[in-house]
């Protein structure tokens, strides 16, 4: 395994591991089961209803932030705190294959329970309402928005010590307050990649009609949406690798 | 002393001093768990979040009542709908002591838990039924001081610029039982769940980031299934306050809500089934740690 | 006194050359200079003299706020690949706790590079005695089992630089044995080991040559007797024993190297500055007057004496 690897799989252990890969396990299918329970119970109207109005609400303002943020700050919050950081950084690893590692291992967790929560809110609408082409659209916008989100929040988890908070605040201030009044912000907006690539998917129009009322400024499209989270990611990539190179460590 | 060991009298006496009383002793608990829960005592970034929520709770408060003196000298007409009530003023409030609740009880509770600090409490006098009932009571405090600032000044302010200051107070002695019983049931439900939270997870981001989300999910998953039947609808704790509070000042603000039609007392029984299933939860975790 | 500094070495690996190191207002670390080369170095001073500063910027955990650290040449902050030579033991007692014992040093071995780690682990293990608890999480170990793995995750690649900051930590007495053999045997097989330590007695066990530190600065270096002989301003103090102390103490009164005498009960505590002619006049003086020497023991030789010196003179 190579360290890169090696690096993911444990960060991922440290994430997912033990209770707590229980506890992301109900929250992601949570939206989904209420959608079905609600389907199965009153039709398919509620079906549709509930994902429009409660999954897709749930899983991309709240879940997959929240979720993203906690892994992002923590990648290396959690070495800091740990105070294991000596043990992974005297390596003969370059530090850009750390940051690089350490932002796939958040990405990848976050997507993990994002997408479950997707696809598992995508097919109780399938089984409620008969509508099944909202699995990609899902699984795509939690990708793109949990990428954004653990992105910001690598070297923020680095540098300061109560990153999660600070995630926290910047979504309910920057994406709930900021970003809907202020256009130039929307587009800078790690919550609206994620919606807007949905939005560039789906066949589902209630959805998209919501989602881009919400984005605002920010135009529907998978592809711009990717653009966006790369460079986001790129950026973000950079900035802590040279942190890491920069800072001292412990 | 025997023939192979002696212990010298090298003069050590035991404390003879004065000591704490037991009630003294809760008392200092309760205190050191107020500069907490604030940052007093700590460095100034803190103090900056629960100081900023402190600020911009009262902030509204003092416009309110700079509106009305502005307007009396004027002699501008003011709408009631123009101004927040006492009642009203929870829905801002309540927004705010939802995150001071989410960062300050985690820090309150976990570091003390993490960091191995809990058997210097209960190794000595205090059991650790003292060191958690000073703990709520603390947050029970700050919260309600939280709470409460704001109302005082919107009642005093209100007072000072009326014709009578008494008559204005007499005039409002529901307020000295109605605010209180609100703040009494935000308190419980925030407090009850973040308290939950932060006993069982051992890492503050965490607990703050899921408390933030499962009460929100909540919300969610109560009023998503109240298409079922709604009494689901009381899964949505965070909307027990506000109904409870309606039917204290007797108005009727939640029509528009899933579930408004759940009977309050239901709502009540939800509340107090909660509080005792957070209490007895809160207290096995604690019990087993010691 | 002339040619190089004891401090320094004749054939070093690592160089640290006029290196300070501050955080804020606070100085760690003051205009060192010294070298490091193969053997055991012991890094000795109490706690907060600067040796946990030094040891991370020696690893590239922190660089210097002035002045220079390379190894063979290389600055390590900005050489990963010679993080393939060292291994470090930091002091704080942290390990992943959700990890085994073999995962953890395996991930050790695998950031490494190693084409075999689990292999590599496995041998770690068995070198520091915890082959049978492999497989227990490390949450559940005691603080020595930790600081055991923690020695493993670092000799896993088997490195010819050892840092171990304070390694003895937490263990038993027959832990400590078999880790002071265990980094003995490395340097003996020519790796360049550094083990910082407060504690007297495990510096004296384990190094070849001290580095004594108070306040952030370097206040001795060599081994230890060189270091006890260089401090000239300090005399000796031996104790005599006699069957006439009160006839062998008048006799050394006055005696040109005796600096005091002075008689505690049973014996003779004489203070000189040249413990060597003392101790080769003493017993001709003796014969000479008839009187019969029964003991004569210099009971300042220890580190923990020398180092009692270097703490009052800072």
């Amino acid at each position: 395994m190579t360290a890169f690897a090696s690096i993911v799989a444990n960060t991922l252990r440290g994430f997912l591991g033990g209770r707590r890969s229980w506890m992301l396990l109900a929250l992601a299918l949570l939206p989904g089961l209420v959608q079905l329970i609600g389907g199965l119970a009153r039709g398919s109207a509620i079906s549709s209803q509930l994902y429009e109005e409660f999954s897709t609400q749930v899983l991309f303002t709240l879940l997959i932030p929240a979720v993203a943020i906690t892994f992002g700050a923590n990648a290396f919050g959690e070495e800091k705190r740990g105070k294991t950081m000596a043990f992974l950084t005297l390596r003969p690893v370059s530090r850009w294959t750390i940051a690089g590692a350490k932002l796939a291992a958040a990405w990848l967790g976050a997507s993990l329970v994002g997408a479950l929560g997707a696809v598992f809110a995508a097919f109780a609408l399938g089984v409620g309402s008969g509508q099944w082409t909202e699995i990609v659209p899902g699984v795509v916008g939690a990708g793109l928005s949990a990428l954004a989100y653990s992105a910001i929040l690598l070297p923020i988890g680095l540098v300061m010590k109560r990153a999660t908070l600070a995630g926290l605040v910047y979504l309910l201030l920057v994406e709930q307050f900021l970003a809907r009044n202020v256009e130039q912000f929307s587009n800078l907006s790690p919550f609206r990649i994620g919606t807007s690539a949905y939005a560039g998917l789906s066949d589902f129009g209630r959805v998209v009609a919501t989602f881009e009322i919400t984005n605002g400024a920010v135009a529907a499209g998978a592809g711009g949406a990717a653009l966006k989270a790369a460079a986001v990611a790129v950026v973000m990539w950079a900035i802590t690798g040279f942190a890491l190179r920069e800072l001292d460590l412990v | 002393m025997t023939a192979e060991g002696a212990v010298f009298d090298l003069g050590y006496e035991r404390y003879a001093g004065p000591r704490l009383t037991d009630r003294q002793v809760f008392w200092r608990i309760v205190i050191d768990g107020l500069k907490k829960s604030v940052g007093i005592g700590k460095r100034a970034r803190n103090k900056a979040f629960p100081f900023s929520l402190v600020a911009l709770a009262i902030l509204p408060a003092i416009g309110v009542v700079v509106i009305q003196v502005v307007a009396k000298i004027f002699g501008l007409p003011l709408g009631n709908d123009v101004l927040l009530n006492d009642r009203e003023y929870f829905d801002w409030t309540s927004q705010l002591i939802f995150f001071f609740v989410a960062v300050a009880v985690p820090n309150l509770l976990i570091p003390d838990r993490v960091e191995n600090v809990l058997l210097v409490y209960t190794s000595r006098p205090p059991t650790i039924n003292t060191y958690l009932v000073a703990r709520l009571v603390a947050m029970a405090i700050s919260v309600g001081v939280f709470l409460m600032i704001p109302q005082l000044v919107l009642l005093i302010g209100e007072a000072l610029i009326s014709p009578s200051f008494f008559e204005h107070l007499a005039d409002n002695l529901s307020f000295w039982w109605q605010v209180p019983i609100t703040s009494l049931v935000y308190l419980a439900v925030n407090v009850g769940a973040a308290a939950l939270i932060a006993a069982y997870v051992n890492n503050r981001g965490a607990a703050i980031a899921i408390y933030i989300v499962a009460v929100n999910v909540l919300t969610g998953v109560g009023f998503g299934l109240s298409s079922i039947n709604e009494y689901f609808s009381l899964i949505a704790l965070q909307f027990w306050p506000p109904r409870i509070r309606d039917w204290l000042f007797g108005v009727s603000t939640l029509e528009e809500i899933p579930g408004s039609d759940v009977p309050l007392v239901a709502v009540v029984a939800a509340l107090l089934a909660f509080v005792t299933l957070a209490v007895l939860l809160i207290l096995r975790r604690y019990r087993r740690l010691i | 006194m002339t040619g190089r500094s004891p401090a320094l070495v004749a054939h070093p690996i690592i160089e640290v050359n006029d290196v300070s190191k501050w955080f804020g207002d606070k100085v760690a670390n003051s205009k060192l200079t010294c070298s490091f080369g193969q053997g055991v170095t012991g890094l000795l001073g109490p706690n907060g003299a600067g040796k946990t500063t030094l040891l991370r910027m020696l690893a590239g955990l922190t660089q210097p706020s002035d002045g220079t650290i390379t190894i063979d040449g290389l600055d390590p902050r900005g050489h990963t690949k010679l993080f393939e030579r060292i291994g470090l033991v930091p002091e704080e007692d942290a390990v992943y706790e959700f990890l085994t014992a073999r995962q953890y040093v395996t991930y050790a071995a695998q950031l490494s590079g190693l084409s075999e780690p689990a292999q590599a682990a496995a041998d770690a293990l068995a070198t520091v005695q915890l082959a049978e608890s492999a497989d227990r999480k490390l949450g559940e170990f005691s603080k020595g089992m930790k600081q055991r793995t923690r020695v493993a995750a670092a000799i896993t690649h088997r490195p010819d630089i050892l840092i171990l900051d304070e390694p003895l930590n937490g263990t038993d007495p027959v832990q400590r044995a078999r880790l002071i053999a265990l980094i003995r045997s490395l340097a003996e097989g020519g790796a360049t080991v550094i083990v910082s330590s407060h504690v007297l007695a495990e510096v004296e066990r384990i190094a070849d040559r001290v580095l004594a530190m108070t306040n952030g600065r370097l206040a001795a270096a060599g081994n230890i007797e060189a270091i006890r002989a260089a401090m000239t301003d300090i005399p000796y103090r031996v104790r005599v024993e006699a069957d006439d102390l009160r006839a062998l103490g008048a006799l050394l009164i006055g005696h040109p190297l005796i600096t005091s005498v002075t008689i505690d009960r049973v014996e003779l505590v004489i203070e000189t500055n040249d413990l060597g002619t003392l101790g080769r006049d003493l017993p001709r003086l003796a014969i000479d007057s008839g009187i019969r020497i029964t003991r004569f023991q210099p009971e300042d030789m220890s580190l923990e004496a020398v180092f009692g010196y270097l703490e009052k003179r800072r």
